[in-house]
């Protein structure tokens, strides 16, 4: 099922996101690496990645009320996403992201 | 819409609270699943970051991997905890170093170096580095790096400071080696510059200097006694051109010499013999010979290097030996002639002896005439005689000479030679040197040279004859073609006109005379030359234009002093006996034998020596052998005469010959042989029978 079709993207087509980490942990390293290879795959040449490193910048938390790390953040285009976790299933991190449709049994 | 949750006190729809359940329910379900391993709590002075177990494992694994020593301290130098690298550093096991004092580990005078690492200073906080020393178990030191930085951790917990230690064995291993190799290379240096010193005292030793011209650069580099061979001034390495090197040389020579120097970028040689003008004297000139080799980079010319040297001396020295050269050579003709024409004068001479009797004394003319041809044989002698000395083969009577005592005995002679108007003076020398020389040769030479003197004056003047002593060093020696040792130099100065450079190059030359035609024979210096060179001497000669000639003959001096000889005159006395007479030339054989009888002996002949002994050998009425030196064959008059002495102890020897010196100077003369100078008249070959004969009696 690909659903690229579906997917609405900003004003100027580009997704932006915004990943939070803590530091080097396991799970932070695991979901850089598997949102670079997704963003790769299904938005290549459309996508900027902002990564903010909670352990440098704690305060930055606030903002988009992060409670658990790493967690991902659809910024642009509207409305905002978030996907919790290290992003190692692709399909919750699609449908997290507005880019598949929402299955009725997840 | 998530976005409205800020605008308000509207309260959320019932979409906003459903997607933030979801939201919840995501995050619980990703705790859950254990894809989360942070957690933020928000606190009253702002979020904290939690992470949960073993979130820390990347910073782990760098750090007890690294090969860097990690090591986290308390501020008194506790060990905390330490990286495995660390540990090995020191050789030991972490486990017995967490707990204990770091300060042990160090050596003693880090201690405190340590403690002020630890201390932080005014600038805890900031990074701080020391070098320090570790002690490893088994007894070897490390030089570490370290470097702190104090842990940030709440005010109220202890402090905590984080050290890296750098091993710097390697590097300070690699600064050794390099420390080496730099050695290693300034030894070679120091080698090299001794090799470069060597070869400079091996270049001043062969008087030559060393030029370097980079032709790339366009410098030169000359060494200082190259300077000195060229009259260049010190002026350093910069200051050289390659043009400036052409400067030295004579100006109208300098073209060529560049020429030969753009030469050599092709032919890859260079090799002249040019004049430089001396910096001492304007008016003189070196002679320098230059050598050098192109060396190419790239096909092309980059450097022209090679060596100078002054080779006056040497060039001074090939002018006199061409010179000898020539003279040896013009002296070997002159000596063949005169032998030739002895024999000749020897016919004639002979024959005019024995037709004088058949003269009728009534004809006054026949008389006249004979006499006329007589005279005419008599100055063809002395001509001849003098052709001999100067091809150093006349008959030397060398003894003991006191030169003084013999200018002394003919001072009158001299004198009245010299004419009234050129003055004669003789300085007392200090001393009264012998040489070893023919007294009567020497008289001749001396007045040769007085008469020359005064042709060379022809207004009047001073002619002044002095001796003296000098010692020549073989160098010396090898100058003017004679042994080393002492000479008696007998000096005669005139104050007349001087000769140019070309004239005194020449006038040893024989026949060579710048006199009117008939006035001079030309033959005189040559008789000079050629006894004092027969003698063992040399001749050195020093003219100038208008400051008249000096004329150094240079006899061998001696030790041995005179014992004054009496020439004894024998008269001509009527002979008897059987003469064996013995000569290749039939001519001269037949006036011999014409000569012998018209003195009264009987004659017998041999054409040759072997001949002469199968007659001695069968006839024992042989009396006398009067025989030539030269003869064809394998025994020449002296083998003969020397054979006679040896077996025949009855029979006198007389020999003759045209040139007897170099025969003599071989194994020598039997002392009681008399001989006799061809051309020889009937008197004196009468003399010398009878002095043989009385020898032999």
């Amino acid at each position: 099922m690909t659903a690229v079709e579906d997917m609405q993207p900003g004003d100027d087509g580009q997704v932006h996101l915004r990943l939070y980490v803590a530091g080097q942990t396991p799970k932070s390293l695991a979901a850089i690496a598997n949102l670079k290879r997704l963003c790769e795959e299904h938005l290549s040449g459309r996508y900027s990645i902002e990564v903010v490193d909670l352990q440098v910048t704690p305060q930055l938390a606030a903002g988009d009320q992060i409670v658990a790390v790493p967690t991902l953040i659809r910024r642009l285009p509207p409305p905002l996403r978030r996907v919790i976790g290290d992003l190692s299933n692709a399909e919750r991190v699609l449908v997290g992201l507005d880019m598949i449709p929402r299955s009725s049994t997840p | 819409m998530r976005a409205d949750e800020d605008t308000g006190d509207k309260l959320p729809s019932r979409e906003q609270l459903e997607e933030r359940l979801r939201e919840a329910e995501e995050t619980l379900d990703a705790i859950r699943r254990g894809e989360v391993d942070a957690v933020v709590v928000h606190h009253p002075d702002g979020e904290r970051i939690y992470t949960l177990e073993s979130a820390d494992r990347p910073y782990r694994v760098l750090v007890e991997h690294m090969q860097e020593g990690a090591v986290t301290l308390t501020s008194d130098g506790v060990i905390l905890y330490c990286n495995r690298r660390f540990a090995a550093l020191l050789g030991l096991t972490r486990e017995s170093m967490i707990g204990r004092s770091v300060i042990p580990y160090l050596e003693r005078a880090d201690a405190r170096v340590m403690t002020e690492l630890l201390s932080g200073g005014a600038d805890a906080g900031a990074g701080r580095a020391a070098e320090v020393t570790l002690h490893r178990t088994d007894g070897h030191a490390i030089p570490v790096t370290l470097s702190a930085v104090d842990l940030p951790f709440e005010a109220d917990l202890p402090r905590i400071i984080c050290i890296i230690a750098t091993d710097l064995t390697h590097a300070r291993q690699r600064s050794h080696e390099l420390a080496a190799t730099n050695e290693q290379l300034a030894a070679e240096m120091v080698e090299r510059r001794s090799a470069e010193d060597r070869l400079a005292v091996a270049l001043d030793a062969a008087g030559m200097g060393s030029w370097d011209i980079d032709l790339e650069q366009g410098s030169v580099t000359i060494s200082r006694q190259a300077e000195v061979i060229l009259g260049l001034a010190e002026a350093g390495s910069a200051a050289r051109t390659p043009d400036s090197l052409l400067h030295p040389f004579l100006a109208h020579e300098q073209a060529e010499v560049k020429a030969a120097f753009d030469l050599a970028m092709t032919t890859g040689v260079l090799d002249f013999e040019r004049r430089v003008r001396s910096p001492s004297e304007e008016s003189a000139r070196r002679w320098v010979h230059v050598i050098g080799r192109t060396y190419h980079r790239d096909g092309l010319p980059a450097r022209l290097v090679g060596v100078v040297a002054d080779v006056t001396e040497r060039r001074l020295m090939e002018t006199q030996l061409r010179q000898a050269q020539k003279m040896e050579a013009v002296g070997q003709l002159t000596g063949g002639i005169a032998h030739d024409f002895n024999n000749l004068l020897m016919v004639i001479g002979g024959s005019l002896d024995v037709l004088e009797s058949s003269i009728p004394g009534e004809n006054a003319r026949a008389q006249r005439f004979f006499a006329a041809a007589k005279s005419g044989v008599e100055r063809g002698a002395s001509l001849n005689q003098q052709l001999l000395a100067f091809s150093r083969r006349q008959d030397l009577q060398a003894q003991p000479v006191c030169v003084d005592d013999l200018l002394r005995a003919f001072a009158t002679l001299l004198s009245r030679a010299l004419g009234e108007t050129v003055s004669l003076e003789l300085p007392q020398p200090a001393q009264r040197w012998y040489c070893r020389s023919d007294p009567h040769q020497l008289e001749t030479a001396i007045l040769n040279l007085a008469i020359n003197a005064r042709d060379a004056m022809p207004h009047g003047g001073r002619l002044t004859i002095m001796t003296a002593l000098t010692t020549l060093t073989p160098r010396e020696a090898l100058a003017v073609d004679a042994e080393a040792g002492s000479y008696v130099v007998v000096r005669v100065r005139d104050s007349g006109t001087g000769m140019t450079p070309e004239t005194a190059a020449r006038i040893f030359d024989p026949f060579f005379t710048t006199k009117a035609m008939g006035k001079g024979t030309g033959l005189g210096l040559s008789q000079v030359y050629g006894f004092v060179r027969q003698s063992g001497g040399f001749v050195n000669v020093t003219s100038e234009m208008g400051q008249g000639t000096t004329i150094d003959l240079c006899l061998p001096y001696t030790d041995e002093v005179a014992a004054a000889s009496p020439v004894t005159q024998a008269p001509t006395a009527a002979g008897d006996g059987r003469v064996l007479v013995v000569d290749d030339d039939i001519n001269v054989r037949e006036v011999s034998v014409a000569m012998l009888s018209a003195l009264g002996y009987t004659t017998v002949e041999a054409g040759d020596a072997v001949e002469a002994l199968g007659i001695l050998a069968q006839r024992s009425d042989i009396h006398v052998i009067f025989s030539d030196v030269i003869m064809p064959g394998e025994i020449n008059g002296l083998d003969l005469a020397r054979y006679v002495r040896a077996n025949y102890a009855n029979v006198a020897v007389v020999l003759a010959s045209g040139y007897t010196a170099q025969q003599r100077d071989d194994k020598g003369t039997p002392s009681d042989v008399e001989l006799l100078r061809k051309p020889y008249s009937r008197a004196a070959l009468a003399a010398a029978l009878t002095r043989a004969r009385a020898a032999q009696a």
